[in-house]
């Protein structure tokens, strides 16, 4: 459940920043292609109005070229071109207009105009007295023309000049920048990546601490239990081969409790050599115990009397290693080794809501409510805990079991005082949800 | 811990969109600055009541091209124009031709620097039957239709000369050398040197001074300096020497340095420069005599003003004198004298 909603909000931590990192992006780029897309419309405009006033001259040759051809021949033709050119060269001059600036090119576009529209008035006073044949008019007319041609001419010169020190200006501003653009665009992608790598840095950190720092928890408690155990433990070959040896012996000799004590016994250390590495069913740990047992009582003369009492569907819930027979172990060392009474030791399992309870009870020395308190805490020292034991103690049970479970209740300890017997009560989470039922 | 993580980790995305914002924001000002500078984008179409013209011979001339800035000042206030004629054509028209241009284009008036030539008179009497009013400033055509001359009265130039020459003394013998313009339509240098010879008699001091005129050629190219440097150079330095031109005194200032004949003549110039301010405070020249050029410009605003409002204007505005010698030189350098004549 715990490591579902970690992963939940795992992807959601992860999708939401890079959900935020790509708009962010996405933002900065549209606003760079806007600014990116505006300077090449002006640089598209740079040149255009030397364009406009170069199409302006050659429409005002048309103009001159056109009268005098009218002037040499005075052909339909030569009119007709005349006509069309005087209404293109005042478009173009309605072009040149819309061009709007101040300063110097100002005037020179204002004398552009005016001096136009003089010779334009002389132009057809030229047509004029042509078609009238008044030969005097229209050779004053023409000469004047002319000479207001070549001034206008200077001064289509002029600012086409002056417009192309501008646009060059212009265009060498606009490259200037293109190249402030560019950097900035580099430095906002190198302060974007900069960024992304120091967050998903924070963010990984943040999401895959809490797991990993509970592996590898787990990871060391589990070497520490298997290392204590095995520093516990002579070469378990040359203990099993001694042990079946053992065992066939028992058999020959047809000394079958001691072929059962010799079998008990090799269960007991394989489970140990075995399981105790990772996980296991909870009819597993059951088995160790009774194997325990077995043993203790061969070796005790039958002193502990075990009693079970087990809710069978609850069992096949997965558990970690080794976490019973640590507890039993503490029960005999601790509770009813040293009393002279019946040596009791009740084992229960049943579900209760959706938990599954392990009592582990003993009706030997019991357990004042400040000692419980000291072991429970971890104040007891674990070595003075575990100095009879085989090396698993109650604390490594109870912070695997925490790891495993990602909570703290797993285990509580019970003694109703002095010789009143101790009772460890396990919580296991039932994660299957009582599917076996 | 993992909650004052996930702060920090808030906290640095909060202060990179604020970063992000603060960049696109300032990418968007820079880029538009940027652009709005270039004159692309200029849409100030800067609209005038009239359209004046400014015409003179030479458009590099600082005493013409002081008159023009001031009358360019004196003009935006009445929200009129004076187009400096010439100044950025590609083709180097003479007055003539550019006058014509500024009746063609229909100008509103013309300040003209004109000469006494009956080419000139011609000139302006074709612009004012065109409509166009005249106003002569510097030189004038007096017999033209002209409508007013601005100027400076040539004769108290020369009575000013004159007066200089005086306060410094004079003896028989002294050699005094007038540069004028070889122009020969320049017929107002004959008023000044007049102006000099009446001022020297009147003080009875004319007897045995040896008063003779040089002339040096001042539009064209060089020929003032290869004149004014063989006169320095050659063996009859004269005692006194009078420039009737900017040009003329720059270089007589320059070639007195130049060949080591400081304080070897008296040399009284005309106008203002940075040259001959500097030569002033040096000693190298005793003195200039200038005009006021901001006067000038302004008249030349108020005339054509007056004529538009009126019909009519004085036909004679003469501007004020000056003399600039070492005892009031720092009033002009620096100061408004240098501005106004650069």
């Amino acid at each position: 459940m715990n490591k579902k909603r970690e992963s939940l909000s795992v992807q959601k931590k992860l999708t939401s920043f890079f959900f935020l990192t790509s708009v962010l992006v996405i933002i900065v780029n549209i606003i760079m292609f806007i600014n990116i897309n505006d300077a090449i419309e002006s640089v598209n405009r740079v040149y255009y109005t030397n364009f406009l006033i170069n199409e302006a001259k050659d429409a005002l040759d048309t103009v001159q070229k056109s009268m005098t051809e009218y002037l040499n021949t005075k052909s339909t033709y030569a009119i007709e071109e005349y006509f069309d050119a005087e209404q293109q060269y005042k478009d173009r001059l309605a072009e040149l207009e819309t061009l709007s600036s101040g300063g110097d090119l100002g005037v020179i576009q204002s004398n552009i105009l005016k001096l136009s529209d003089t010779y334009l008035s002389y132009t057809s006073r030229t047509i004029q007295a042509k078609r009238g044949r008044v030969v005097e008019k229209y050779r004053q007319s023409y000469d004047t023309a002319e000479e207001i041609y070549g001034y206008i001419n200077s001064y289509f010169n002029t600012l086409n000049n002056e417009r192309f020190k501008q646009n060059t200006r212009n265009y060498t501003g606009l490259m200037g920048s293109f190249r402030s653009l560019e950097y900035i665009v580099i430095t906002v992608l190198v302060i974007m990546s900069v960024f992304n790598m120091v967050v998903t840095g924070l963010f990984t950190k943040n999401i895959m601490d809490p797991v990993r720092e509970r592996q590898i928890m787990m990871e060391t408690h589990l070497k520490d239990a298997e290392l204590k155990y095995l520093q516990a433990q002579i070469n378990p070959h040359f203990l099993f081969n001694t042990l079946n040896a053992g065992a066939q012996l028992a058999m020959l000799e047809s000394a079958d409790r001691t072929y059962d004590y010799i079998q008990n016994m090799a269960a007991f250390f394989r489970y140990r050599i075995k399981g105790a590495d990772g996980d296991t069913t909870l009819a597993q740990e059951i088995g160790l115990v009774d194997n325990y047992i077995y043993i203790l009582n061969v070796r005790f003369s039958g002193e502990i009397h075990f009693e079970k009492d087990v809710d069978e569907s609850c069992t096949s819930v997965v558990v970690p290693g080794m976490i019973l027979q640590p507890i039993v172990e503490n029960s005999v060392n601790y509770g009813v080794r040293n009393i002279d009474m019946e040596k009791l030791i009740k084992l229960s399992v049943c579900r209760e809501d959706n938990t599954i309870v392990v009592r582990i009870s003993d009706n030997g020395a019991g357990m004042t409510a400040e000692r419980i308190e000291e072991v429970m805490s971890g104040n007891a020292g674990e070595e003075e805990i575990m100095k009879d034991s085989n090396g698993v103690g109650l604390l490594n049970v109870i912070s695997r079991m925490r790891l495993y479970y990602g909570t703290e209740n797993v285990l509580k300890m019970e003694s109703e005082g002095k010789d009143k017997g101790t009772t460890v009560t396990l919580f296991i989470p039932d994660i299957n949800g009582g599917d076996d039922v | 811990m993992n909650k004052s993580e996930n702060k920090r980790t808030l906290r640095v995305i909060i202060l990179f969109i604020i970063l992000m914002i603060g960049i696109s924001v300032f990418i968007i000002v820079y880029f538009r600055q940027q652009t709005k500078q270039l004159a692309i984008y200029t849409d100030s179409d800067e609209d005038y009541g009239h359209h004046y013209a400014y015409i003179c011979d030479n458009r590099d001339d600082n005493m013409y091209n002081s008159i023009y800035e001031e009358a360019l000042d004196s003009s935006s206030g009445s929200g009129s124009y004076i187009e400096f004629m010439g100044k950025n054509l590609t083709e180097d028209y003479d007055s003539a031709e550019l006058l014509k241009i500024a009746v063609y284009a229909g100008m509103d008036g013309i300040i003209f620097q004109a000469d006494e030539s009956q080419k000139t008179k011609e000139l302006i009497n074709w612009a004012d039957e065109m409509g166009v009013p005249v106003i002569t400033v510097g030189r004038d055509n007096a017999s033209s239709e002209r409508k007013s001359f601005v100027g400076f009265a040539y004769y108290e130039l020369g009575q000013t000369y004159g007066a200089q020459i005086l306060e410094h003394g004079t003896k028989k013998g002294t050699d005094i050398l007038v540069l004028v313009s070889s122009d020969a339509n320049n017929t107002s240098q004959n008023i000044t040197f007049q102006g000099i010879i009446d001022t020297l008699s009147k003080a009875k001091a004319l007897e045995g001074i040896n008063l003779k005129t040089m002339a040096v050629s001042d539009t064209s190219a060089f020929g003032a300096e290869e004149a004014i440097s063989s006169l320095i150079m050659g063996d009859e330095l004269p005692d006194i020497i009078v420039c009737l031109s900017e040009v003329s005194t720059t270089c007589v200032c320059q070639a007195l340095i130049d060949y080591n004949h400081v304080g070897d003549a008296q040399v009284y110039g005309f106008f203002t420069n940075s040259t001959i301010l500097s030569a002033i405070e040096k000693n190298v020249i005793a003195a200039t005599v200038t005009i006021d050029t901001k006067q000038m410009g302004r008249y030349c605003v108020e005339a054509l003003t007056e004529y538009e409002n009126y019909g009519y204007v004085n036909e004679y505005m003469p501007a004020d004198i000056y003399v600039i010698d070492n005892r009031n030189v720092e009033e002009y350098y620096g100061s408004g004298g240098e501005d106004a004549n650069e």
